[in-house]
């Protein structure tokens, strides 16, 4: 048995220090993803919390199919888009919500902003949306092409397609 | 130019957004809470999907209608399915238990339905027929979870058939066990409820024929250590 099933059976039978370890081991990664997608700390913050407690609901009929990590950035991601749907509806968001000013005041928050990773991110937040999910998903998720390609509902090729168009503009958007 | 695209793939995996201490307390606040619940023994005759509306006997026709409409969005098939043409509601089924009180008279309606969204069924009969060769194919381990709680699976008409939900909970007709402990059930959660004993938090609101209601859920803490959340409806001001 591996790690990760012992994790889901442990899970299943109400270990709260399991539950501590799938979160701690997932919840900087699945943030970090749900926060590129978003573009919004807040937003991405819900999302989490949200995907972790339908995880824990329907833990009983989950089964091992392709990993955990794969399974839960897949969460995000459903998330993420319904979210934006729903944003799209209602309100206009501004480009760069950064989200409460508690997140922003954390030292790590601080260190994170530094020069050239706010750039990268915020080159990430001007691409199109579907070309951001394929870089994020496949370098932050560790989703291969042809999960992402299905999620999107999309050929593999249209897949590697906005992964390739999507370095390229953060490339020349990098360099200005 | 490769070297480039390296560094960003690079510079990209090596982004790290920290959840703060606040953020990590509420959801594993959350999650301890929920897992507690999933610990305690839930009775065979409430899978998800089983809507519990509360209603007014006033408004018993809308309830009806409300719950079916509740009972389609819940386990709909999904959009894994292109270009979906026509929905059709399989075999919805309903029991009812109604109470009277001081202020009126209340009934609790349990409801069970499944909506097939198809690309070439065109009627109810096919819908039907694929969603239990559908179901025939899960059981025999032929369904894939292509995403969380969404399965697939190619019937043999050559469809790519997709149904949200989990399809071991699809029972279509209440049996008598189950109408005896749901009547035990709903007698616990009417006491309760009298009690003044559920956390309420408003869902949305709806209208039918002209009469517009807003929608609650309301968890109720069994004795037997189950919660159970129910939909509370009442006539908006």
């Amino acid at each position: 048995m591996t790690n990760e099933e012992q994790l889901i059976q442990d899970l299943k039978a109400g270990d709260r220090e399991a539950m501590r370890l799938l979160y701690e081991s997932h919840k900087d990664g699945l943030f970090t993803l749900a926060k590129g997608l978003l573009d919004d700390a807040s937003a991405a913050e819900d999302v989490v919390h949200d995907v972790f407690v339908s995880f824990v609901e329907s833990l009983q009929k989950y089964h091992i199919n392709g990993g955990l990590r794969a399974y839960l950035a897949t969460s995000v991601a459903n998330r993420a888009r319904d979210r934006l749907r729903a944003v799209k509806r209602h309100e206009a968001k501004p480009a760069c919500a950064e989200g409460s000013e508690e997140f922003r005041d954390t030292p790590e928050t601080q260190a994170i902003l530094q020069e050239e990773t706010h750039r990268l991110k915020q080159a990430l937040a001007q691409l199109p949306y579907e070309q951001r999910e394929v870089l994020l998903l496949h370098l932050q998720g560790g989703l291969t092409f042809e999960k992402i390609a299905r999620l999107q509902g999309v050929s593999l090729s249209t897949a590697q397609g906005r992964y390739r168009y999507g370095l390229e503009k953060l490339r020349s958007m990098m360099s200005r | 130019m490769e070297n480039e695209n390296h560094n960003i793939e690079q510079q990209i995996m090596n982004i790290r957004d920290k959840t703060s201490a606040r953020m990590d307390q509420r959801i594993l606040d959350d999650l301890f809470g929920r897992l507690r619940e999933s610990e305690t023994p839930k009775p065979a005759i409430a899978p998800a999907g089983l809507w519990r509306m509360i209603m007014n006997s006033r408004y018993m026709k809308l309830a009806a209608a409300a719950v079916v409409a509740l009972a389609i969005m819940l386990p709909v098939s999904y959009g894994a399915v292109k270009a979906i043409k026509k929905y059709f509601k399989i075999a919805q089924n309903s029991v009812t238990f109604e109470y009277s009180e001081p202020n009126g008279s209340f009934s609790y309606m349990y409801s069970r339905g499944v909506s097939v969204a198809s690309t070439d069924a065109t009627s109810e009969q096919e819908a039907r027929a694929q969603l239990e060769e559908f179901l025939r194919l899960y059981q025999e381990g032929k369904a894939t979870e292509i995403e969380p709680g969404v399965w697939r699976a190619t019937l043999s008409s050559g469809e790519e058939f997709a149904y949200g939900g989990n399809p071991q909970n699809l029972k279509m007709e209440f049996t008598e066990e189950e109408k005896a402990q749901l009547k035990q059930q709903t007698d616990e959660i009417k006491e309760l409820r009298k009690a003044g004993k559920g956390e309420r938090t408003f869902w949305k609101e709806i209208e039918e024929n002209g009469i517009r209601m807003r929608l609650y859920r309301v968890r109720y803490m069994l004795s037997n250590g189950q919660a159970v959340t129910i939909c509370e409806g009442e006539e908006a001001k």
